[in-house]
């Protein structure tokens, strides 16, 4: 597991830590954002790969800044290490989703600080720092929630974005030849199949897409592959337009 | 002309040139002086041997005037006048002219009809009348087998070089019976005692004590060279050490009952010992052989370790010690990164980088040459400037054994003259100027050059009325240099700079003292070509001083090595202030410009090199950053790291911004550019005003 | 072994490394200045050269033996967050045999899962005491490397006060380098410190 930079100005910084060296459970991105001395795990990750990711984040941030914790929706690969990181840190305040409350205690951490967020979203300040939970329901969870960083113009997508990278992946969607949108292309192979079968709403995504398209995003984080940057963002919300959804509906109506 | 004569004959005819200006100024202040007055004579004399060898005959001629002239002054049959003096200085200009002439291969051609006719005329004795001067004669002083011959009355001396059993020149000394003369022209020109003794000069120098009385004992009236005579020559050939004091075991010739031959070697060579010379009181011929005794009575030890090499010879040295340099460096890198390991490779890289340092050492020090070569030529600048503009300067000069560099030497002695003509021309008030301002008629002009370390400071400064900043700042407005709005915003010292802007000169009219194609954009730009760095200080009314400084050596730089993001360059240390963490609080916007606060109240402009470089600033926040702080501002890099000694190569292929002091090699062995912090910073400053 | 004191190591660790990593930084960019320095004076300053480059030799050596140290934390970190990901599996099975014990049922199997987890853990709690004390050799070598600064300081100190004459801040420049070496040599005997405790623990664990 490593830990890289997505954006650094000053106190305020956003780590990516990537490329898991257990292949048995699905790749999968955490992100942390301190600002001012405090900072927030976002979508912690799956039991399994737990002492990777804490061993990777205490290289970046001091493990006493930990303040609070973001779970996006209720999958396991997202959520099922919330005990041990409790055992650890039982000072945490977890950001859930209303809805998915009593079905994420089931992973066993009966006494953790639930903190939820109602269907329509809210704020959150850390360090300082304002994050907007952002609606994302059906993309693909019925509760979902991405965050936007309006001053560091990071967008956590969760699944939106995620494809699915061979071991020792870059961090990044190549942004060397920005002009250029090979990099992309090649990229965007490996997120086809995840976003039509994973995202079970056309509709959904038409909504999403229009609110998000009026974010400023320099940015754009999902939880499995890698980093769309610059105009990678534009490209990828375009692609992401013009793909039909949900398609093992329309696979068995075929 | 045989070449190899004028290879021989130009740098000491220079060096007789500029001794003869040298001592014709002081006779303007001490005009009786006969020791001044004889050795100018022996260097017009000795000059006009040499030019006779070399079938320059407009030289010959020139020199013979001039020598003749002196001659009476020598004897007193004429009183020493200023415009003898002048006339003198002009002379000494058309033989420079002629010399260069020479070096050039040509044969020199007639020195200018009046001016040698005046000097005729004052020889004669008569202020600028028509005279029938007399014809030159052709006289050969000693060297390589041509006799000269010392006639007295009826008898004649002949001496001659002449290769010696072991190879080495010697000096061939006899009388000849009357009559038997060779000399080569066959005139009946007779060599008198002092030409004799001029030639002796021309042969080992002309600073032996009492040459002038025993050479005329040795044209003694006699046939025969009395034992007295011999040992005068000999004395004054060896000075007060008669050779046979010295230990003689090192050479055994066989004495000839009528000649000794010694050993000299051409040019100045070894001491040698030589053995007894026991001349026979009645022989009628004797042969003396000796090292030469150039200087002998100041410095006989340096003279006779003297060797003049060709400086295209101690060039490919110095290019060849560069090259090991860098080949240590890449050593040293190498043996680095094999780890602990290798203690022995260790310690072979230690001891080689020591040596490779000594050696660098001495071979630098083979290529400094005293200041004062760079400042000999000032006397006389000033004497001629002042006497034409009617001011009242005293020159004083400091440091002339401070050693420096030779090819700063070499590229200062244009810019100094300049600085000098500029102080007399446009600083140093007229003598009713300076006394309504209560200050003394006589104006000082200070030139000195001090040894800082690793730098030589040269300083030309005056008691003049200083710059005036608005003064400057006009004009530079005016000759469009700057623009108003530009000039408003410079700060005091950046204002009186501008008088190294190219296109600028406070007067209006080029005088022609401030021509010859040299300005103070031109001083400028010299002494950033030698790596030095200029300094101008001013009070208003009161002073002005010009200072240059220049490292040691040009041969070898020590750099900084940094990093801007990827790319690697280097800086000279010469520039560098110290290495400091960048603390963002500390940076502040004034007037326009990202300045940043060193400590208390000093700031400093700050240079971003990734703005200047990469045309993207470094961003303060998100990348790793460190300040190099030079005398000219605050160098913003990504990391800073190491330091070398390095060695400069030329670069010709950046036509752009003169950004860059040239390129080097570092320890790893790839190209790195070499950074100029002044020209950068003052690029980075042009930047901030333009987006301000 | 207690969660907290896990937890403290894992924090002296970060806290630890980043007061290592700025001090080194400072520690060769002081001994850079010092080179620089001496190059300025030319050969007036050449006893300092020597100091100024075996500072900075020194420098380079102890932030390599830094890298070392930090290579062996985050190893022994993760070996201890599995330790704990492990025990959480143990307990579970504990938690489920007491239940049926509770009920009067007894199922082998359960206890048999219990033991294997329990060896498995004794396993890695054996790998996480090797990986502490090959970090506290990394922690030595640095804390040899500070000692030899420390000796490299005290001889600027005295070149210093041979060289007083030149004019050059060389008392300034030693004593700010002595305080860049200070720093760390606290920063490092803390935490060893607190690593022994572990260490101490860990042995009577077992």
């Amino acid at each position: 597991m490593k830990a890289a930079p997505v954006f650094e100005s000053g106190d305020h910084r956003w780590w990516i830590l990537h490329d898991q060296d257990e292949h048995r459970v699905i790749d999968s991105n955490v992100y942390v954002m301190e600002s001012n001395g405090q900072s927030i795990l976002l979508d912690p990750g799956g039991f399994e790969i737990f002492p990777q990711i804490f061993a990777a984040m205490v290289e970046v941030v001091q493990p006493s800044s930990l303040q609070a914790a973001f779970v996006s929706h209720q999958d396991p690969d997202i959520a099922s290490s919330l005990p041990l990181w409790n055992a650890c840190n039982g000072k945490i305040h977890w950001h859930i989703p209303k809805l998915w409350e009593g079905f994420i205690r089931h992973y066993g951490a009966l006494d953790a600080h639930f903190v939820s967020i109602p269907d329509e979203g809210r704020e959150l300040v850390i360090g300082g720092r304002k994050l907007e939970f952002i609606p994302a329901h059906y993309l693909h969870s019925s509760a979902n929630f991405h965050v936007y960083d309006p001053e560091a113009k990071v967008f956590f997508s969760g699944d939106v974005g995620a494809a699915l990278l061979p071991p020792g992946h870059s961090a990044w969607v190549d942004r060397r030849d920005p002009e250029s949108s090979k990099a992309f292309d090649e990229h965007i192979q490996h997120a086809k199949f995840f976003h039509q079968r994973w995202m079970p709403s056309n509709e959904a995504k038409k909504d999403w897409i229009s609110r998000v398209r009026q974010l400023d995003i320099d940015f754009l984080c999902p939880q499995h592959g890698a980093i769309y940057a610059g105009e990678n963002v534009q490209r990828f919300l375009h692609w992401f337009d013009a793909l039909p959804v949900g398609t093992a509906l329309s696979a068995m109506h075929a | 002309m045989d070449m190899e004569i004028l290879q021989d004959y130009l740098p000491e005819a220079r060096e007789l040139l500029e001794k003869a200006q040298e001592d014709t100024l002081r006779l303007e202040a001490d005009p009786g002086n006969d020791e001044v007055l004889a050795s100018v004579f022996r260097a017009f004399h000795t000059l006009k041997g040499g030019a006779g060898f070399l079938d320059a005959d407009h030289l010959v001629d020139w020199t013979h005037h001039l020598e003749d002239l002196l001659d009476k002054l020598r004897s007193h049959s004429l009183p020493v006048s200023p415009i003898m003096i002048d006339t003198i200085l002009k002379g000494l200009d058309v033989i420079d002219g002629m010399l260069r002439e020479l070096a050039q291969g040509d044969n020199p051609g007639a020195g200018p009809a009046d001016l040698g006719q005046v000097i005729q005329n004052l020889a004669a004795g008569r202020p600028p009348a028509a005279g029938n001067p007399p014809a030159a004669q052709g006289i050969e002083p000693g060297v390589d087998r041509t006799p000269i011959l010392c006639t007295d009355m009826d008898a004649t001396l002949l001496a001659r070089q002449q290769s010696t059993g072991d190879g080495r020149t010697g000096v061939y000394v006899e009388r000849l019976p009357e009559g038997a003369t060779e000399h080569s022209t066959g005139k009946t020109d007779e060599i008198t005692a002092e030409e004799f003794e001029a030639t002796l000069d021309a042969l080992y120098g002309n600073k032996a004590p009492g040459l002038m009385d025993s050479a005329e004992a040795a044209c003694a009236a006699s046939d025969e060279i009395t034992e007295d005579e011999f040992e005068k020559v000999l004395d004054d050939l060896y000075g007060d050490q008669a050779p046979g004091i010295v230990p003689a075991p090192a050479l055994r010739h066989d004495t000839p009952p009528s000649t000794v031959m010694g050993a000299i070697s051409k040019g100045g060579g070894h001491a040698q010992a030589l053995p007894g010379v026991k001349a026979d009181p009645g022989s009628t011929s004797a042969v003396v052989a000796t090292p030469p005794k150039t200087g002998a009575a100041t410095a006989p030890e340096a003279a006779e370790t003297t060797l003049r090499v060709d400086a295209v010879r101690l060039d490919a040295v110095m290019n060849q010690v560069g090259e090991l340099v860098l080949l240590r460096n890449r050593l040293a890198s190498a043996v680095s990164s094999l780890g602990e390991e290798n203690e022995d490779m260790a310690r072979i890289a230690r001891e080689m980088d020591l040596t490779v340092n000594d050696i660098q050492n001495t071979v630098m020090r083979l290529r400094m040459q005293p200041c004062k070569r760079l400042f000999q030529q000032l006397p006389r600048v000033v004497r001629d400037v002042s006497r034409q503009l009617g001011k009242e300067v005293k020159l004083e000069i400091v440091g002339e054994d401070v050693e420096i560099d030779k090819t700063v030497v070499d590229a200062l002695s244009g810019p100094m003259t300049h600085l000098v003509r500029n102080s007399l021309d446009h600083g140093i008030e007229g003598p009713e100027e300076r006394a309504a301002a209560g200050k003394a008629r006589t104006a000082t002009l200070r030139v000195a050059a001090i040894h800082l370390g690793d730098k030589v400071r040269i300083e030309v400064s005056d008691d003049g009325k200083g710059i005036d900043r608005q003064f400057v700042t006009q004009k530079a407005i005016d000759k469009g240099v700057i623009s108003a709005e530009q000039a408003a915003r410079l700060s005091e010292q950046e204002a009186l700079e501008l008088i190294f802007r190219p296109g600028f000169s406070t007067k209006d009219q080029a005088t022609d003292l401030s021509g010859r194609g040299v300005g103070m954009d031109v001083v400028k730009e010299t002494a950033r070509k030698l790596r030095g760095r200029l300094d101008l200080q001013t009070r208003l009314g009161q002073s002005t001083s010009i200072a240059m400084e220049f490292p040691l050596t040009l041969a070898v730089l020590p750099v900084l090595y940094l990093r801007l993001r990827r790319d690697v360059y280097a800086m000279p240390v010469s520039a560098i202030e110290s290495l400091i963490d960048v603390s963002e609080t500390r940076m502040h916007r004034l007037n326009g410009r990202t300045v940043y606060r060193i400590d208390g109240a000093q700031v400093t402009p700050v240079v971003d090199l990734g703005a200047l470089l990469h045309h993207k600033p470094l961003a303060l926040r998100s990348e790793s950053i460190e300040g190099v702080l030079t005398d000219r501002g605050l160098f913003i890099v990504s990391e800073v790291l190491g330091n070398e000694d390095s060695v400069v190569k030329p670069i010709d292929f950046l036509a752009d911004e003169n950004w860059y002091q040239g390129a080097t090699i570092s320890g790893k062995g790839s190209v790195v550019l070499i950074l100029d912090p002044s020209a950068l910073t003052a690029a980075a400053i042009a930047d901030m005003e333009g987006v301000a | 072994m207690d969660i907290q004191r896990i937890m403290a190591i894992v924090e002296a660790s970060y806290q630890t490394r980043h007061s290592i990593e700025g001090a080194l930084r400072d520690i060769d960019r002081r001994a850079l200045n010092a080179m620089v320095l001496v190059k300025r004076h030319g050969n007036a300053l050449a006893g300092y050269g020597v100091v100024a480059r075996a500072f900075r030799e020194g420098a380079a050596d102890l932030k390599e033996a830094a890298s070392h140290m930090q290579k062996s934390i985050a190893p022994l970190i993760q070996a201890h967050m599995r330790i704990l990901q492990h025990r959480s599996y143990a307990d579970l099975f504990r938690r489920m045999r007491e239940t049926m014990d509770g009920a009067g049922k007894i199922c082998p199997t359960l206890g048999c899962t219990e033991e294997t987890w329990a060896q498995t853990i004794a396993a890695e709690e054996a790998e996480a005491l090797n990986i502490l004390y090959i970090l506290i050799q990394a922690v030595n070598r640095i804390q040899e490397g500070i000692a030899e600064q420390e000796y490299v300081v005290t001889n600027g100190r005295i070149e210093a006060a041979l060289s007083e004459d030149t004019g050059a801040p060389l008392m300034r420049v030693s004593r700010d380098m002595g305080n860049a070496v200070g720093i760390v040599r606290d920063a490092i005997r803390s935490y060893r410190n607190q690593l022994e405790e572990l260490l101490h623990e860990s042995g009577t664990g077992f």
